[in-house]
């Protein structure tokens, strides 16, 4: 185990980043695209916005943290492009004028369903999980940049604010609406193909 | 404030409750709709499984699969274009 002192200093140090970090942030990244080119390519973007934000880093986690979570962004991001949807926009204006989810006096309109995943054993549940990240590159951009700052990199509430310039009930409506439309994207895609 | 919540309204408190705590009245209320509403109980459920699966690699990183590793010539290539990079940026 590194200390993070150290995990800092190669930070520092980007000649190090291929030796320290390549394979790992490769087999990430191949274990959500397939594609070995493409998860290089991905490595590549990941090192590239890596040294132009060093400053921002500060050593608050580890540095293979960072990358990754730096890596995730840019796997959603080259995810959505490839499905490229052009009426994400769309999706929100939708969202925002009448929720699917509910009738008019709030009550549930489509019933979520029992899902049959166990949370503590997801390691078996791959197919979750790339349905999970299919559905997050559907998302429209600034909701799928929420969840991503605050659920898949594990930032607070008040860093996913800070970063995004919003305020903190605009985050609770954002972060709502990227959970609500999950649970209905994995509802329609992951359970009617598990089934 | 009132004292029956909508499913809507009880599907945003669950969430608003996953990004900070809720006035204890909220939380008492909300308990009770979740104790007698199968669906927003379900919708709970679903919203942690997400957080689960979305921090689940955070900590599992190490079981991906060991044998795949950049090959000699991605690392060089990378290594080349840090470089170059580097040289750019100072």
């Amino acid at each position: 185990m590194r200390s993070r002192k150290s995990e800092s200093a190669s930070i520092d140090s980007p000649e190090t980043w291929v030796d320290s970090y390549g394979d790992f942030l490769y087999r990430f990244a191949l274990s959500r695209v397939k594609d070995p080119s493409i998860a290089e390519d991905l490595v590549q973007e990941t090192f590239l916005a890596a040294l132009r934000a060093r400053e921002n880093f500060k050593g608050r986690s580890t540095g293979r943290t960072w990358l990754i979570a730096i890596l995730k962004h840019k796997i959603v991001d080259h995810i959505r492009k490839k499905i490229r949807e052009p009426s994400t926009d769309k999706i929100e204006t939708l969202t925002d004028v009448s929720d699917p989810d509910f009738d008019e006096r709030g009550q549930w309109q489509i019933r979520p369903g029992k899902w049959a995943v166990n949370p503590g054993n997801l390691y078996e549940q791959k197919e979750f999980l790339n349905v999970l990240y299919r559905c997050l590159a559907e998302l429209p951009e600034r909701l799928a940049e929420a969840f991503v700052k605050r659920e898949i990199n594990g930032l607070s509430t008040d860093e996913v604010c800070k970063e995004l310039g919003i305020t903190a009930t605009n985050s609770w409506v954002m972060l709502y609406r990227a959970r609500m439309s999950l649970r209905r994207c994995l509802e329609n895609r992951w359970l009617s193909a598990g089934s | 404030m009132h004292w029956m919540y909508s499913c809507k309204e009880v599907s945003e408190m669950v969430s608003e409750s996953m990004d900070r705590a809720l006035p204890f009245y909220q939380r008492a209320l909300l308990r009770m709709h979740l104790l007698i509403c199968r669906y927003c109980s379900r919708c709970r459920e679903q919203f942690e499984t997400i957080r689960a699966a979305s921090r689940y690699e955070e900590l599992h990183g190490k079981e991906l699969d060991d044998s795949q590793a950049l090959s000699k010539a991605g690392k060089e290539r990378l290594k080349e274009f840090l470089k170059n990079h580097l040289t750019g940026t100072h």
